[in-house]
């Protein structure tokens, strides 16, 4: 039985499982850019209003992954993930690995996200964004902005592929433009929050579908190109070649959506305000 | 007696003191050891490991094993230490400025109050701590299972040398693919895969140029495939289903032609002896063998040569090309023949069959009829 138990523990510790704490002090505020690449696992990503750049916990699989962290000090930008050597991808915590990043509130930055097959839980509320990209494979992504963030962010670049992507409170990152292109997976936006200003929306669909959640007292505006998909028009009068909200024009706050959609399903959500 | 008893109860104690005197006298060097620190890590499992963690960490900066010394080390409050600190088996204390990096192996770096590292503070198989003190670069400490590490292998996983093992083994294993594929083939559609052989054989520069356009027509095909299904609206349903049997129809098609290339390149090393339909079989299972063995040797010397990246990129790009041309023209003779349903007849019993010499009109009597030349005596007997 100890043979037996002996041979279980050796076959269990056969994988090279190793942890990482890493961080970096913040010496100035200067703007970054920060990329995280992250092939297969659980990650975590959420700001911090500590002395630090970045800090971060990873568990990898050295046989199969390499962590990545380096900062390029002339650049001020950030690279930080696990990239797996090679196509053995697994999702979830139970091969695939962790890592938890903390990101400071202090710093402007530029974030983007290249995630493979992930379950990422990202809360970015509260930091310092000017632009983000998410680019997602097979990943299981939510998105979350629970505080405003402290900045504005210009462009929020989504890029679904065979993916489910959630964001939630959109309108708390005071995103300016959004660019999604998604082809056979899902992407539900969500634009309540703290907005202040109108938000141009751009989407491509190829066989993914699109759910677009957009606060009852922003007026929206439709174009729509579709081939083939499926695009609800209730609550929404054409004018000319775009669709309208009822009371487009008194709204205050203006959301204007261009779809182009070929096989695809594109959804628009009117939903009343919260006092989230 | 009861003297004697007194005596041989000395005698034990003597005995026993003497036990537990030689006992202390071997623990004392073992306690010894255990206390003095270089003694758990040897230089070399240092290199090892540092050696292992380079290969497998990205953008870890570390020092030569031979930088590193043994046991505690400090820099004192008000003093400058230029250049990196390593140490194992040992904690780094910074209480003065440090202008390199700190490195422990087995150990802890503890930048105290007023201390300064100007590089990057790194613990291996230890902690960082910062209590007050300042790290101008990263700070990172790296544990978990290093078991790895010490014995050497996880590092080695992605060493040149390896690489050449890991590209030996893909090879071999396609090779065992294509072999049991290829066994698929002569039991099951021995016939088909003739066909594509005669064709090849007869036809190959026919062949290659379909095998081009075969390639050029495969994503058309499939988008009007696809835009064909869509119009038809149920059809709609059905695009996954075809998209997947698409691509297995494609690759079921490249794959009949390389096996078709490999039989006839082994065809050529194998003797046919044997006239009996077992004595074809076996030959034409030898001959396909061969052929794969043939055919994929250009991976073979490419997986040989993966320790050395020039040599390796010439070999892997001769690869790609031979297995394109092969592949090509397999895949152009599937087509030709159309998957080995239709045979083409050879040029010389094309040329045999046009031919008006077996036409000679016969006289009514005295000669014997002329014997027409038959394609079957060119073909069949492949």
């Amino acid at each position: 039985m100890v043979a037996a138990a002996s041979l279980v523990a050796g076959s269990a510790g056969a994988q090279a499982w190793r942890v990482i704490d890493a961080s970096r002090q913040l010496r100035d505020t200067t703007a970054m850019s920060v990329h995280v690449d992250y092939a297969a696992g659980r990650l975590e990503v959420k700001p911090t209003a500590g002395p630090s750049m970045y800090e971060l916990h990873m568990r990898y699989n050295a046989e199969r992954s390499e962590p990545v962290t380096r900062y390029d000090s002339a650049m001020h930008a950030l690279s930080i993930g696990i990239r797996s050597h090679g196509m053995r991808l697994t999702r979830g915590n139970g091969e695939g690995g962790t890592l938890h990043a903390e990101l400071s509130t202090r710093v402007p930055m530029g974030l983007s996200f290249e995630l493979g097959a992930v379950e990422a839980d990202l809360q970015l509320g509260g930091l310092r964004l000017t632009d983000l990209a998410v680019k997602s494979g097979a990943a299981d992504v939510t998105l979350r902005f629970d505080q405003p963030n402290l900045d504005r962010v210009r462009t929020l670049a989504l890029e679904v592929v065979a993916a489910t992507t959630k964001v939630v409170r959109a309108g708390n990152s005071g995103v300016e433009r959004v660019r999604a292109n998604i082809g056979a997976g899902a992407l539900d936006l969500d634009l309540s929050g703290e907005l202040t200003h109108d938000v141009e929306v751009s989407a491509t669909l190829g066989l993914g579908s699109f759910t677009l959640r957009v606060p009852s007292d922003m007026g929206v505006t439709v174009d729509a190109a579709t081939f083939l998909a499926d695009f609800e028009k209730n609550g929404l009068v054409k004018r000319g070649d775009r669709w309208y909200s009822l009371g487009f024009d008194e709204a205050k706050r203006h959301v204007r959506v261009r779809v182009k959609a070929f096989l695809g399903e594109f959804n628009l959500v009117r939903e009343v305000r919260d006092a989230r | 007696m009861r003297a004697s008893i007194r005596r041989g109860s000395r005698t034990i104690c003597l005995l026993l003191n003497a036990l537990a005197l030689v006992g202390s006298a071997a623990v004392a060097p073992l306690r010894a050891q255990a206390s003095g620190s270089p003694a758990a890590v040897t230089r070399e499992a240092l290199a090892t490991a540092l050696d292992a963690l380079r290969s497998t960490e990205d953008g870890v900066k570390l020092p030569a094993s031979d930088a590193f010394t043994f046991g505690d080390a400090t820099v004192a409050a008000g003093s400058t230490h230029r250049g990196t600190i390593a140490i194992a088996n040992g904690t780094l204390h910074v209480r003065g400025l440090l202008d390199g990096s700190a490195v422990t192996y087995r150990g802890d770096v503890i930048v105290h109050e007023g201390g300064e590292v100007r590089g990057d503070a790194i613990a291996i198989l230890g902690k960082v701590t910062l209590n007050g003190g300042r790290v101008s670069g990263d700070v990172r400490a790296t544990g978990g299972n290093l078991a790895r590490i010490d014995s050497g292998t996880a590092g080695a996983a992605y060493r040149p040398g390896n690489a050449m093992v890991r590209s030996l083994a893909l090879a071999a294993a396609w090779l065992v693919v294509l072999s049991i594929v290829g066994i698929g083939v002569l039991v099951f559609a021995s016939s088909n895969l003739d066909a594509v052989s005669d064709t090849l054989e007869h036809h190959f520069g026919r062949s290659f140029v379909a095998g081009i356009v075969g390639q050029l027509a495969l994503l058309p095909a499939l988008a009007v495939l696809l835009v064909a299904l869509t119009l038809t609206v149920l059809g709609i349903l059905l695009i996954p289903f075809a998209v997947v049997a698409y691509v297995l129809a494609a690759a079921g098609i490249i794959t009949l032609g390389y096996l078709a290339i490999a039989r006839i390149t082994g065809g050529t090393f194998v003797s046919r002896s044997g006239t009996s339909e077992r004595e074809r079989r076996l030959a034409a299972l030898r001959a396909l063998l061969v052929g794969l063995v043939i055919v994929m040797s250009p991976w073979l010397v490419a997986a040989l040569l993966a320790s050395s990246p020039r040599a390796s990129l010439v070999a892997q790009t001769m690869a790609v090309v031979i297995t394109w041309v092969a592949g090509t023209a397999g895949l152009g003779a599937t087509l030709v023949s159309r998957g080995g349903v239709r045979r083409r007849p050879a040029p010389e019993a094309q040329r045999a069959m046009t031919s008006s010499s077996w036409q000679t009109p016969t006289p009514v009597a005295g000669i014997s009829a002329a014997r027409r030349p038959t394609p079957s005596a060119t073909t069949v007997q492949k």
